[in-house]
């Protein structure tokens, strides 16, 4: 290869002599990062989990005790001055918790 | 299916690969562990982005311009200087002249690192025009940039790159 003197025929020297870069290893490379595609469609998905959801409740219902379980729930409810108070801070703690920890995932 | 997707867009791998990793090449002065992550990074977008690919356009046209884009991300979160001083800079050949003849290896890195001297979206446009030989339209195709804008462009690079590659010229002018 010899010197040139034109920018235009210094381009066309190297379009010319241009190596063909192997593709071995890059394709799999490219394929390894390819994401996976949906064996199922989000519908079909959406449509078996509401199928599966009925069917479990279905078989579930004769054989939940929901009598029992009404019976042991209180008629009437009563909260203390502190128990309020207590209630309330754990409720503003939750809060802020949940306020900070989501200003950190997005930075 | 998936697995059929996968195989025909290996083809299309298979087949641009080496034009695409070459222009990033030149594009990253030589950087060939960059240039084929970027090359992968534009494969992969391309095929997320398949069903957004019109037919009447190259494939080629297309995956160039994800590759600018990837391109200037890149070098926009590398904190890359837009504008290079390039007065005082001249790139000496890479390997020394045996009677005259130049190694076409030393060529192409001398000329990578040349246009890593040039702003990235002058540089594109150089090497779209005087290596792919595309053209002004094809080039504001691919880069969404005005005529006006790649004309200068390849106006100013041809000055810049006959300063930055004046060894080439040594023998002819002596």
């Amino acid at each position: 290869m010899t010197k040139t003197t034109d920018i235009d025929n210094l381009f066309a020297q190297a379009r010319n002599s241009e190596p063909y870069l192997s593709s071995q290893g890059f394709v799999a490379g490219v394929k390894a990062g390819l994401p996976v595609g949906r064996r199922v469609s989000v519908g079909q998905e959406t449509a078996i989990t509401i199928a599966a959801t009925v069917l479990g409740a279905a078989v579930a219902f004769p054989l939940f005790p929901a009598d029992e379980i009404f019976a042991l729930m209180p008629s009437s409810f009563s909260i203390t001055p502190v128990g309020m108070l207590t209630a309330s801070g754990l409720l503003s703690g939750l809060i802020y918790w949940l306020a900070e920890h989501s200003t950190s995932s997005k930075l | 299916m998936a697995s059929h997707c996968h195989d025909s867009f290996s083809t299309l791998v298979e087949r641009h690969q080496s034009d695409l990793r070459y222009s990033l090449r030149q594009m990253t002065g030589w950087d060939e562990a960059l240039a084929d992550d970027l090359a992968q990074e534009t494969f992969i977008k391309a095929f997320q982005a398949m069903a957004s690919y019109k037919a009447d356009a190259k494939f080629s046209t297309w995956l160039y311009r994800i590759a600018y884009n990837q391109l200037t991300s890149h070098f926009r979160l590398a904190r890359n200087r837009e504008i290079t001083g390039v007065d005082d800079i001249v790139i000496n050949t890479t390997e020394p002249a045996v009677n005259g003849e130049f190694s076409e290896q030393a060529l192409h890195r001398d000329l990578a690192r040349a246009m890593e001297q040039l702003p990235t979206q002058q540089r594109m446009v150089i090497h779209l025009y005087l290596h792919r030989q595309l053209t002004h339209q094809e080039i504001c195709t691919i880069m969404q940039i005005p005529l006006g804008t790649v004309k200068t462009c390849i106006s100013r690079g041809r000055a810049q790159l006959r300063d930055l590659l004046s060894s080439w010229y040594e023998e002819d002018q002596a």
